[in-house]
């Protein structure tokens, strides 16, 4: 069974000013590959993933969910409430 | 690679190439069955031009030299798999059926249409690597590439 694995790589990456090619650079892959996952097209594996979620500092459940991410709108709105 | 269904227009030129050097290389096929000296060149000219265009993507992609990561090589790995099924697929069937039925079937006999036929079958081998590659990268890879 394939499930769709939803990701919040592009957001993280934004976060640190970090570009495509830097965080393929620190993780050994292609640029391509970076924006492949950022646009759902690739799942990673098990070691790529955790490498991702090391670069950032994060675990790899704040990166990386079988549910789809709240916006930041929604989040921010559920932070007022 | 997995999941993309998006249009897939920027790899027809891709696909348009190897379908040329594919008709190019049944042509020469065809050629040297019929003991035409030339049909061997053409095979032969279209396996190196298919193998060097296999390289001059890969050049476009990053580099030569540089390893591939996993993607990469998941991608390329299913193509020459695929390549490597569809040639020997072809090879055994034919080899059936001369076997089977000795009329009709054209099968090498000189030395110049054995080359012919395994230059050709390394061609397809690339080819339909090729064919596969192109088929399963989003069309906006390349903009990848050059954009942060």
């Amino acid at each position: 069974m394939m499930r769709e694995i939803h990701n919040r790589i592009a957001m993280f990456r934004a976060d640190a000013g970090m570009t495509r090619r830097e965080l393929a650079d620190a993780v050994g892959v292609n640029p391509q590959t970076i924006g492949f996952l950022e646009r759902g097209d690739y799942k990673p594996s098990l070691e790529l993933g955790l490498s991702i979620a090391e670069v950032f500092g994060v675990s790899v459940e704040l990166l990386f969910s079988f549910e789809p991410f709240p916006s930041l709108s929604q989040e921010l709105k559920k932070g007022r409430e | 690679m997995m999941g993309y269904k998006g249009n897939m227009i920027a790899n027809w030129k891709h696909i348009f190439v190897n379908a040329l050097m594919l008709l190019g290389a049944i042509a020469g096929l065809v050629a040297a069955a019929r003991g035409a000296p030339f049909g061997m060149r053409i095979v032969m000219l279209t396996t190196f031009c298919s193998l060097g265009y296999t390289s001059l993507v890969r050049a476009q992609g990053g580099g030569l030299l540089r390893p591939l990561d996993e993607r990469e090589l998941a991608t390329a790995g299913g193509g020459i798999g695929l390549g490597g099924l569809v040639s020997c697929g072809l090879a055994s069937s034919w080899c059936l059926m001369i076997g089977v039925t000795d009329k009709g079937i054209w099968y090498p006999d000189a030395a110049l249409e054995w080359q012919a036929l395994g230059f050709f079958l390394i061609g397809l081998m690339a080819l339909v690597k090729n064919f596969a590659v192109a088929l399963t990268t989003p069309p906006y890879a390349a903009e990848l590439l050059n954009e942060d």
